[in-house]
């Protein structure tokens, strides 16, 4: 009988194979509950980095522009000056190809108003590209290179949008070369300023 | 009476003992009873890295919310800033005239004189605007014609060298030639040059500062 019992337990080890398996599955799901919060951590951690770079770009970002401040003030101001403010017509800008001969901003403009008033004559020309700009063709035959120079200076330190297109000087025919004397240039601008809406 | 009574407790005992399958559950048992100790560690430190974390986010979204705030105060200044990086091309592509006639002045030979000066804006390009657009040139061409009264064209040459190393880099010759004496009375020379320069913004070989520059402001 004792053998019978003996061959009975040994041969039941039904517990044992359960018990290992519900360990394997115990330790199966603690390494996969401790690698999700080691993959949460991780995230959390990318993103808290990505966050205060951002951060730390966007106060770099802030610091420059407080200090630049007004530099970035009388830039604009200065450039934004240089353009010639249209009136919107129906509330579309001035069309290109439009003649602004008409047009009083284009008369009161400060750039012809300074080349009238050096003495150049001045004459609004029709754009064919379709630009927001208006251009002038001014012209002399009194100006000399040493007065010519100086003011298209002037003109283009006080104007970052007035552009030269063309400039064309020419001595008379009949001043010889090396001429001592004061020579007034055929000089022919082609000149185009950059225009907005008021 | 039986002298070698074995309880049925006893062989249940000596088969947990002895059985490898009983052995090898004993074993798995005794390795995650001992796993328990690393897991609880590694718990406790990752509990204490996401609270970690999740005071540092909720720091650099408070963080986030200053700068925003900061941001739009200065907004003004933002739009003036995007305004002029708008411009940016457009100024670039302007190669002051009156900067290249300087040039002309500075760099021409006592025994040459020009009879005419050409430039002329080429290669257009549209840069956007908004609204609208504006063509900016990519190249200027100048055109120097011009007598000289010493033979030697060197120095028609070596003008034209100057006037090169005073324009832009990148800007060439195109021509360059004197001609024969046109007059024999005069003794003159006739001299032709056409160059190319690049309108990429750098000018200060023609001595133009920056338009942010202190002076200009």
């Amino acid at each position: 009988m004792s053998k019978r019992t003996d061959s009975k337990v040994r041969k039941d080890p039904g517990s044992a194979v359960a018990l290992a398996v519900a360990l394997l599955a115990v330790l199966s799901i603690e390494t996969v509950y401790l690698e999700d919060c080691w993959k949460h951590g991780e995230e959390l951690r990318k993103a808290n980095d990505q966050l205060e770079a951002s951060n730390s770009q966007r106060q770099r970002h802030i610091e420059e522009l407080r200090l630049a401040t007004q530099k970035i003030s009388a830039t604009f101001a200065r450039l934004n000056d240089g353009i010639i403010r249209v009136a919107a017509t129906e509330g579309r800008l001035p069309t290109p190809g439009h003649n602004p001969k008409g047009n009083p901003e284009y008369v009161d403009s400060k750039v012809a108003k300074s080349l009238r008033e050096y003495g150049l004559a001045v004459k609004s020309i029709q754009e064919g590209h379709r630009e927001t700009s208006i251009s002038f063709e001014a012209g002399s035959n009194q100006l000399e290179l040493h007065r010519l120079a100086p003011f298209l200076a002037e003109q283009e330190n006080s104007n970052a949008f007035l552009f030269v297109d063309r400039l064309d000087l020419i001595r008379p025919t009949e001043i010889p070369a090396f001429s001592m004397n004061p020579t007034g240039l055929e000089t022919s601008l082609l000149i185009r300023v950059l225009s907005g809406p008021k | 009476m039986q002298p070698f009574f074995v309880s049925e407790e006893k062989l249940a005992r000596q088969a947990y003992r002895y059985d490898r399958r009983y052995r090898l559950a004993a074993l798995i048992l005794m390795i995650a009873i001992l796993l328990q100790v690393p897991f609880l560690v590694l718990l406790y430190d990752q509990n204490r890295i996401r609270k970690e974390e999740e005071s540092r986010g909720g720091f650099a979204l408070q963080k986030e919310a200053q700068i925003t705030a900061q941001l739009s105060s200065l907004n003004e200044t933002e739009v003036q800033l995007a305004r002029i990086k708008s411009w940016e091309p457009i100024l670039r592509g302007r190669m002051p005239a009156s900067a290249v006639l300087g040039a002309v002045e500075q760099t021409i030979p006592r025994d040459v004189v020009l009879s005419r000066i050409v430039l002329e804006a080429a290669n257009y390009r549209s840069v956007s605007l908004n609204p609208g657009s504006f063509r900016v040139p990519a190249t200027y061409t100048i055109t120097l014609l011009g007598e000289q009264k010493v033979p030697d064209p060197g120095v028609w040459e070596s003008f034209i060298a100057k006037l090169l190393s005073r324009l832009p880099p990148g800007s060439n010759v195109m021509t360059s030639k004197v001609g024969k004496d046109e007059n024999p009375k005069t003794g003159l020379l006739t001299c032709r040059a056409v160059l190319q320069a690049q309108a990429n913004g750098n000018y200060f070989p023609l001595g133009v500062n920056k338009v942010d520059a202190e002076e200009n402001l």
